[in-house]
């Protein structure tokens, strides 16, 4: 197969030096420069972006220079959890289609690139060779979901080798930098600072790889953990946050949830309990999901209560899937939030429970 | 400048094929290309736009004028673009992104370049081919063999050719 290809690109491109404008004359698509044209199939999905190569030789090679690599078969794994034989099947499949594109793919770029397959813990090498791939092309948006039901194995996690300092003469294409941050990382062995998104789904991620991120993404604003069974006391914490939007979800060892900011100007660090001059100004809606009336679901309100200033609607969702007396659960936490959140919350503060 | 004086200055651009058009200068200096033009001082007569037409030209200055009425509403300003772009052909789509990347207009090339996407999406490569008019060079053997090669990108696949 291989030669096979080499043999028709050599082909085509011997035809497309012959003749320097290959569409007819009506033609002002095939026209535009390959920086356009890739840039406009970087908005197709990329099924539809590498069909374009059917079109001519002019359009043989521009789906590779696109800046979005998009490996979502959502809508297609569904068949997939009900067969095992089926699912290890096509997860071999899988793996082949992601290796052979990337292999193809030229830009030197990337806004997004998304893995969204069950995969297991024995693809391992490959997830992160992936990793690496992006990562070496400042990705900006990343989303690693290998959620995988029927299968469940050994937890992929996220591998330190990544994070860790590589040699000098990779330091010399960093540039300068005065975030203060990055000293405790000189030789970064990937370029953390394009990333402004990040989404993890079943894949194991710690305390400190979330630090490690916070510390290192000065444009990070997104970040979501979802089914990591390694987190356990993250912090979130930083001088510059531009974090608007944070998930953590159904990560089972979670312990405790640290908020701490760096005052930009005194740098004293504040933890939330000490937190009372720390204002949040903007938040206006604050939805708790999964409240089950602990004390600390409650302080953390009072903490809300306290710092969002121009707070309008609080509300409470008592929603519990895995409780086997749900009803039960939901009825008591709903009974508990009237009785202890009701008296804290000011009348200008609408208090909802569902 | 306009904003100190009080009174809206014009500007006068030619196209490539020498017409002239006269727009306020807050509505062409959306165009950084022209926008640098004024600011180093080189507005003062006829400012030549070699690598834009007529007809694309007067466009675009339609659009200048339409985006530059609307307030800071970035919803607002979409629902423009979209109207605006909503009955150029292909052709006109096509000049409108090299014009727009010419006077380096990233708001409108951005809108054209997904306008243009979105007419090929779930569109088959012949439809895509007739509408665009791209003759397809191939010979029948190597259609099959880039075909062979990117079989991945025709599964799963529901063209929607009706229009």
């Amino acid at each position: 197969m291989e030669g096979k290809r080499v043999q028709i690109d050599s082909k085509v491109q011997r035809k497309c030096r012959k003749t320097s404008f290959v569409g007819g004359v009506d033609d002002r698509v095939s026209q535009l420069p390959d920086d356009i044209l890739a840039d406009i199939l970087s908005r197709l999905s990329l099924k539809e972006a590498g069909r374009t190569s059917v079109l001519s030789s002019r359009w043989m090679n521009l789906w590779k220079h696109t800046n979005s690599l998009n490996f979502d078969t959502k809508r297609e794994s569904h068949k997939h959890y009900a067969q095992r034989k089926l699912l290890k099947r096509d997860r071999r499949k899988y793996v082949k289609w992601v290796n052979s594109v990337l292999r193809s793919h030229k830009s030197t770029v990337l806004k997004e690139f998304r893995i969204r397959f069950p995969l297991n813990a024995s693809d391992r090498n490959t997830i992160t060779q992936w990793l690496e791939f992006a990562l070496s092309r400042q990705v900006q948006k990343l989303e690693l979901d290998i959620q995988n039901y029927y299968d469940p194995t050994e937890e992929y996690c996220f591998p330190n080798g990544l994070l860790i300092p590589s040699s000098c003469r990779a330091s010399k294409l960093q540039p300068p930098s005065d975030n203060i941050c990055i000293d405790h990382h000189p030789c970064m062995l990937f370029d953390f600072k394009s990333l402004k998104a990040l989404s993890f789904k079943s894949v194991g991620v710690s305390d400190g790889d979330i630090n490690f991120f916070l510390d290192n993404c000065p444009q990070l604003e997104q970040l979501i953990v979802s089914q990591s069974k390694k987190l356990s006391k993250p912090e979130i914490c930083g001088s510059s946050l531009k974090l608007k939007h944070l998930e953590l979800v159904n990560c089972c060892g979670l312990e405790s949830l640290k908020f701490k900011w760096f005052d930009a100007l005194s740098r004293r660090d504040r933890e939330v309990k000490d937190a009372i001059k720390i204002l949040h100004r903007h938040l206006k809606v604050f939805k708790f999901c999964g409240y089950y009336g602990a004390t600390n679901d409650v302080e953390l309100l009072s903490y809300i209560l306290g710092n969002c200033v121009v707070l309008e609607k609080i509300i409470i969702d008592p929603y519990f899937t895995w409780s086997r007396d749900k009803l039960q659960v939901e009825e008591t936490a709903r009974n508990n939030a009237k009785q202890k959140l009701a008296p804290q919350v000011p009348q200008h503060i609408e208090l909802v429970i569902l | 400048m306009a904003a100190e004086t009080g009174t809206p200055t014009t500007l006068t651009l030619k196209s490539n094929d020498d017409e002239l058009f006269s727009v306020a200068e807050s509505a062409a200096i959306l165009s950084v290309t022209i926008r640098n033009m004024v600011e180093d001082g080189c507005a003062g007569g006829v400012i030549p736009l070699d690598n834009v037409d007529g007809k694309t030209l007067a466009s675009v200055i339609t659009y200048m004028n339409g985006i530059s009425a609307i307030p800071a509403d970035e919803e607002k300003k979409k629902s423009y673009r979209d109207k605006f772009l909503s009955d150029k052909d292909f052709e006109t789509l096509a000049d409108m992104v090299l014009a727009a990347n010419y006077l380096n207009m990233s708001c409108l090339m951005d809108a054209v370049s997904a306008k243009i996407a979105q007419v090929m999406e779930k569109k088959s490569v012949g439809w895509v081919r007739r509408k665009f008019g791209i003759e397809n060079d191939y010979t029948p053997e190597e259609e099959a063999a880039v075909k062979e090669e990117h079989k991945w990108t025709f599964e799963g696949v529901e063209t929607d050719d009706d229009n």
